[in-house]
């Protein structure tokens, strides 16, 4: 099962215009929904992914990445030194895979460290689908906030979210 | 040169990490250009993003071979992207600001073009001196779609200082000219060429 339409349905009451990233199965439902209204740019690796949301932003942008978790170990330079260095507001929706009913060995080692190596990003996260403020409308205040603030944050969507 | 070209064709200049960061920043400093401190191999990747954002955005990229290689998926991405973006290529064989480390990927003589034809640039161009340089650059407007000029350099004997300005404040003072380009109608809108030279 893949990600809800609800992550999109919130994205696009949010101020975001600018989205990228790499293509994933837990995300594959949202970013097809995403599709819908926005030009979608998929790239062939999660660093340049963030590195174009970062253009995007400097450009007057409000950029979302997507990517697996898998891909934050290609994205982790991007993020710390190009959007966080220079305090570039990017919005990461990462599919959280080995997580819940997903056991797969290589996705669980991942899944595993996902939360440990967003809070080294971070400390803006929410996982999609398990707060009590979790509406589209909610969603996409917490997206806004982040580009308000300038901030890098998180949305983190587990299997069938 | 490349940063005063960039200046005077109003291109947003992406320089990657290194020694040529400090070259532009020391001589041919602007609210136009970015420096990537960190995020090497990221500088086109991050131009793409920058001219998709806004159709009459129009870039360039200054970066070493090292970063060349590091971000090959960036490259790949703005050689297809179709945008206005001229991406030069220093091209000294090593790792100059690490200590002079040599890099193991070369693209000598033919190949480095023809790498950049495979990729998808329309605009493709090689240089081996100033004067190369300089007409490439000129040779390479005016068009449409992405141009790439590799340059065969050599480790320069005098090193520039770091930039004063610091990370964030290169971030405010790029996205204010960037406002305020596109608030004027930022640049010319070039034709389509495919000229390739080697």
């Amino acid at each position: 099962m893949t990600a809800r339409p609800g992550l999109a349905a919130a994205v696009a009451r949010s101020t975001v215009d600018f989205v990228c990233g790499v293509p994933d199965s837990v995300l594959s439902d949202a970013t097809a929904e995403l599709e819908r209204t926005y030009d979608v740019h998929y790239l062939p690796r999660e660093d340049a992914a963030v590195a174009a949301a970062v253009g995007a932003a400097l450009n007057g942008g409000r950029p979302l990445v997507f990517m697996k978790n898998a891909g934050l170990g290609n994205a982790l330079d991007a993020l710390v030194s190009l959007a966080v260095c220079h305090a570039v507001p990017v919005i990461v929706v990462v599919g959280w895979a080995g997580t819940r009913s997903d056991r797969l060995g290589h996705h669980v080692v991942w899944g595993d460290r996902t939360a440990a190596v967003v809070g080294s990003v971070s400390e803006h996260c929410r996982v999609v689908g398990e707060g009590p403020d979790d509406g589209p409308g909610d969603l996409a205040g917490y997206i806004d906030e982040g580009f308000e603030l300038r901030q890098v944050r998180f949305l983190l969507v587990r299997p069938g979210a | 040169m490349v940063g005063r070209w960039a200046q005077a064709e109003r291109r947003a200049l992406f320089v990657g990490n290194g020694y040529l960061l400090r070259d532009v920043a020391h001589h041919a400093d602007a609210a136009s250009n970015f420096y990537l401190f960190g995020g090497m191999g990221l500088a086109t990747a991050t131009a793409v993003g920058y001219a998709a954002t806004d159709p009459s955005s129009r870039a360039a990229v200054l970066e070493g071979d090292g970063n060349f290689f590091m971000g090959l998926a960036g490259t790949a991405f703005c050689a297809s992207s179709g945008l206005d973006i001229v991406h030069v290529v220093y091209a000294n064989g090593m790792y100059e600001s690490s200590g002079g480390q040599p890099l193991r990927c070369e693209l000598g003589g033919s190949r480095a073009p023809t790498l950049a034809r495979g990729l998808g640039y329309s605009w493709v161009g090689a240089a081996y001196n100033e004067h190369g340089l300089a007409m490439a650059l000129s040779a390479c407007h005016p068009r449409s779609g992405t141009a790439l000029i590799w340059v065969g350099g050599a480790p320069e004997p005098d090193v520039s200082p770091r930039p004063r300005p610091g990370p964030v404040e290169i971030a405010d003072r790029f996205s204010s000219w960037a406002r305020a380009a596109r608030a004027s109608g930022q640049g010319l809108s070039g034709q389509a060429e495919t000229r390739h030279t080697s």
